[in-house]
C-alpha cells in the first residue's frame, strides 16, 4: 500500500511541503479510505508464494489515496486562484502572457488538462515545447520553464492553472505513533471475528500563503 | 483501456485482449490494425495522447516486448506523467525492468493466453471500483467504510 501510494502521489512533487508539528492547528482534512479485509492480509504464509501473492483487497488503495490527494489539491487551487485570463487557444502568446505575470525568478508549476497533450507536443512553434527528464515533463515557453502535471481521467479539470512555489504549501500531520506520512488504523469488526476494519489515510492541508502567486488560464473546451 | 504490446506474439495476445475487452463492453485502444480499438494514426504522440485518456493500461510483457522503445515509453508514461494504473500480463518468466512490484500481474504461458479474460476483467473492475473511493473529509468527520469489491 505504501509503495503504491508513494508512486501514485504527486502533491509533494508538485508543491512545497513539510511535516506539521503535532500541535499545529489549521483546516486539516483526512484523505483516505476505509476497507474491510480478511485474515489473509495478516498471515505471513499467504505471502510466501512469490511476487504475485499479495492480497487483492489492497490493490489500488495507494493509487486511490494519490487520486484523493490530487482531487483535494486541484479543488483548493480552483477555489483560491483568483487571477484569471481568458484565451481562445493555448498558444505561445497565451502562455507567454500568463507566465509574464510572475516574477522572472519564480519557479512556476503548471497543471494542464490532458486534452492539450497533442497541442503542446506537436506545436510547430519552436518557442514552445515539452521536454521530459526521467518521464517528468517540463513546458518551455521562450526563456521560461514550468514543471507540468497533466490532468487525467481520475482527476479531470479544464483550465490551465499556474502557481509559483510561494502560492501555498502542503502540510502533512504524520502518524503520532510511527511518524509515517500515512496513518493506519485497525479495528475489530463486530459479528465478523475474522475481518478487520482498516483505515488508511493522510492528514493534510494545502495552506494558501500568497494568493497573487497563482493564475488560471480559461480556455474553450 | 489502453493495450501496450510489442513483438509478434505480443500482437497475437493483444488481439485477444482487444476482443476480451470489447466483448465485455469495455472500450479498448490499441495501436494495431483491424482491432476493435484500433488507433488509426501511426504517430507516437497521437498514440500517447490516446493512452493518456484511458483509465487503465494493460502491459503485455512477452518475450520480445521489452526490446521495443515504443512499448517501454507507453508503460513508463502510464506510470509517471499520466498516473494510470497498469495491469501486467506476463508471459512465463519474461523479465522486464518495466515491472513495478505493486502492479497486479497475470501470468500466462505461450499459447495459453486464451484463459486470461476473466482474470483481466476481475482486476479491471477491482481497480476501477477502488479508484474513486478515497475522499477528503474534515478531521471531525468519518471516512465511510467501503464494501469489499
Amino acid at each position: 500500500m505504501i509503495r503504491e501510494y508513494d508512486r501514485a502521489s504527486i502533491v509533494k512533487e508538485a508543491v512545497p511541503w513539510r511535516r506539521s508539528p503535532i500541535a499545529e492547528g489549521g483546516k486539516f482534512v483526512q484523505i483516505g479510505l476505509r476497507i474491510l479485509v480478511g485474515p489473509e492480509l495478516f498471515i505471513d504464509s499467504y505471502s510466501t508464494r512469490g511476487e504475485g501473492s499479495y492480497s487483492p483487497e489492497i490493490v489500488g488503495v495507494g493509487h486511490s489515496l494519490g487520486i484523493g490527494e490530487e482531487k483535494y489539491l486541484i479543488d483548493r487551487l480552483r477555489q483560491n486562484v483568483k487571477r484569471e485570463i481568458d484565451a481562445k487557444s493555448l498558444t505561445v502568446e497565451t502562455l507567454s502572457e500568463a507566465i509574464a505575470t510572475f516574477p522572472p525568478s519564480s519557479q512556476v508549476t503548471a497543471f494542464v488538462p490532458i486534452d492539450f497533450y497533442s497541442t503542446l507536443h506537436l506545436a510547430l512553434d519552436k518557442r514552445m515545447r515539452i521536454e521530459y527528464s526521467n518521464y517528468r515533463p517540463t513546458l518551455i515557453v521562450g526563456p521560461r520553464k514550468m514543471r507540468v502535471f497533466w490532468s487525467n481521467n481520475y482527476v479531470p479539470f479544464k483550465e490551465v492553472i499556474l502557481v509559483s512555489r510561494e502560492f501555498g504549501e502542503w502540510v502533512v500531520k504524520p502518524d503520532k505513533d510511527t511518524g509515517d506520512l500515512l496513518t493506519f488504523e485497525l479495528r475489530p469488526v463486530q459479528n465478523k471475528p475474522n475481518f478487520t476494519d482498516v483505515t488508511v489515510k493522510t492528514i493534510a492541508v494545502y495552506s494558501i500563503l500568497a494568493q497573487k502567486e497563482g493564475l488560471v488560464v480559461r480556455l474553450p473546451s | 483501456m489502453f493495450v501496450a504490446y510489442s513483438g509478434d506474439y505480443g500482437e497475437t495476445v493483444a488481439r485477444f485482449v482487444d476482443e476480451c475487452l470489447w466483448q465485455h463492453k469495455f472500450r479498448p485502444r490499441i495501436a494495431l490494425p483491424d482491432t476493435h480499438g484500433e488507433i488509426p494514426i501511426d504517430d507516437e504522440e497521437i498514440i500517447l495522447q490516446e493512452e493518456s485518456q484511458c483509465k487503465i493500461v494493460l502491459a503485455l510483457i512477452t518475450e520480445r516486448a521489452v526490446e521495443s522503445p515504443e512499448f517501454k515509453k507507453e508503460v513508463r508514461m502510464a506510470h509517471r506523467p499520466f498516473r494510470i494504473p497498469v495491469i501486467v500480463l506476463r508471459q512465463g518468466k519474461s523479465r522486464s525492468m518495466l515491472i513495478v512490484q505493486e502492479d497486479p500481474r497475470i501470468k500466462f504461458s505461450k499459447g495459453r493466453h486464451a484463459s486470461m479474460c476473466p482474470e483481466i476483467l476481475r482486476w479491471i473492475r477491482k481497480i476501477l471500483a477502488r479508484s474513486d473511493q478515497s475522499e477528503a473529509v474534515p478531521l471531525t468527520g468519518h471516512l465511510q467504510r467501503r464494501t469489499r469489491t
